[in-house]
This record gives structure tokens, sequence and C-alpha cells, in this order.
């Protein structure tokens, strides 16, 4: 479920008590090179691109995302009208249990393809809530979910629905 | 129904967690989802900025459904370092208003969503435009 060993050395760096290692400064360098570890798993092929491809955000969603929370999640592919309408019902019943959903959006080319990754943390009556991890929350309505106007919730390069992250 | 509006993270941060579990937490109903949407977000900001890991909450959510709110509250730790106090605060305010085991699943499950957010926001802040 947790891994005592992966956070004492992440804030004590292995040396307890040794000030060289054990101060916040350190400890703050070695969490920044470990999320900066995490956003480098992504493909070479993005070749300087900011932004993660589904199949890797599906990666780390079970890789990282479930193993810090220990929940566990499937991918829903949402590439059609049909399938975003019928996976809304169960979307809006798990963020109602208290689960949040994590959300891909894409858009842009096929040579300049962006990506980006949100959650679905509230529903209420027509409208879904949306953590961006650019810091804000923004609401936008099924119907923008469905039709793929979902650049409301971070900006004009992501306005697709790829997928969903479905927690068990 | 009106649109809700949209919110930032200072925004969000400012709410006050410990009133929202007090009035979400009892039933179902707007509270519940104010408690669970923006409360979970300004619960994980919280932690974020005093250096808690996701696992840290997902390790007192276990903590939660083994030993109950109450106990939770009890520890002398149940987040580590400074973060502990802002814990204690939460889990203190969950359990004048959590009465059987249903209540403590539901604040292990709140405890599960501020780790999945603060997950999210570890995992992918790097990617800002």
């Amino acid at each position: 479920m947790v891994d005592p060993l992966f956070a004492f050395q992440l804030t004590t760096g292995g040396h307890p008590d040794d000030p060289a290692y054990d101060n916040g400064k350190a400890s703050k360098e070695r969490w920044d090179k470990e999320t900066n570890r995490v956003y480098d798993t992504r493909s070479w092929m993005h070749l300087g691109q900011d932004g993660m491809w589904d199949w890797e955000s599906q990666d780390i969603a079970d890789d990282e995302i479930a193993k810090h929370t220990g929940a566990e999640y499937h991918n829903v592919d949402l590439d059609s009208h049909e399938k975003r309408q019928n996976a809304l019902a169960e979307i809006e019943q798990k963020v109602d249990e208290g689960k949040p959903v994590p959300l891909s959006v894409h858009g842009g080319t096929l040579f300049n393809p962006h990506g980006h990754q949100m959650m679905i943390i509230g529903h209420r009556g027509d409208q879904l809530e949306i953590y961006n991890p650019w810091g804000y929350t923004v609401w936008v309505s099924e119907s923008d979910f469905i039709n793929n106007h979902m650049q409301g919730a971070s900006d004009d390069r992501h306005p697709e629905v790829r997928s969903v992250r479905m927690p068990k | 129904m009106s649109t809700p509006h949209p919110r930032s993270d200072g925004q969000l941060a400012e709410l006050d967690v410990e009133v929202l579990l007090r009035f979400g937490l009892p039933d179902p109903g707007a509270h519940r989802s104010t408690l669970f949407g923006d409360g979970t977000v300004a619960a994980a900001i919280t932690v974020d900025r005093l250096g808690v890991l996701p696992r840290a909450l997902a390790f007192l959510a276990e903590v939660v459904r083994a030993g109950g709110t109450r106990f939770a509250a009890g520890l002398p730790e149940p987040l580590p370092g400074p973060a502990a106090v802002v814990a204690r605060a939460w889990l203190e305010a969950a359990a004048m208003v959590v009465q059987d085991t249903t209540g403590d699943q539901l604040v292990a499950r709140w405890l599960d969503a501020v780790a999945a957010v603060l997950a999210l926001r570890v995992t992918y802040r790097g990617a800002t435009p």
C-alpha cells in the first residue's frame, strides 16, 4: 500500500540526522528529481515537445497515481460521441461516490499532437467539475464533454476528450 | 441551474476544510459534493505546500478504515511533519459528525480522493504549457 523506505529515502536521502542530507532543501531537491523522473518516462519520440500521449498517461495513471493512492483504474477510450455518451453515467456515478476520475484530453495534428491530464472531481446537475493541475477548477457541461468542446477546461490545444481512467 | 464559478488554487486554498467536513459528511447533497469537489482540492493544496506525499494520505485513509476516525484523530502524527496539525484538525472535525463505520468509510474515501488530487498535482504540474 505504501512504501516507507521510499519516503525515508526522499526525506533523509538515506542519511537520517546527517545535516548534509537530512535537511529541507536537499529533501526538496530529491523530490523535484523524483517528479522529473516520473515525467521523463514519457516517450523519447516527443522530440522536445511537452505533454504526454494517451498510452503514456494510462501507464502513468496506473503506475504513478495508483501507486501513490492504492486505487485501481481501468482505461476507457472515449474517442467517439457514442462512447462519451455511454460512459457519462458511470463517470458521474463514480464521482458521486466520491471517487475522482482521471481524464485525458488532446488536440492538434498527427505531427503536432497535444495532450493533457486533468481530473473530474464533481458533478452537479448537467455540469462536471474538473480540476486542472495547472492550478484551477472549472465546470463544463455534459454537452461540451460529449461534443468535444473541452477547450474551456484547459486551452484551445485540447478540445477533445481522449479517455478516462475509471476507478473500481 | 446556474453554472458554478471556476476557482483558482489560491481561492481553493482559502476554503475552510474543517467546516466542509462538518457539513458535508452527515448527508448526501450539495455540501457533500462541495466536500468531495472543491474540498479535496483545498486539502490537497494545503498538504502539498507542507511537503506531504500522496501515499501518506492513502495510508491515513487505511488507518481510518481500520481504526476509525476518532482513533486516527488521536494519533500524534496522522500525517508527517508540520501537516500533522492540519490532519488532526480535519479528523477531529470529521469525528464530531461521524457516528458509525459507514461514516468512517466515507472519511477514508475522502482522504483517498485528496490523495488522488495530490497525485495528479505532483505528477503533472511539470506539464504546464
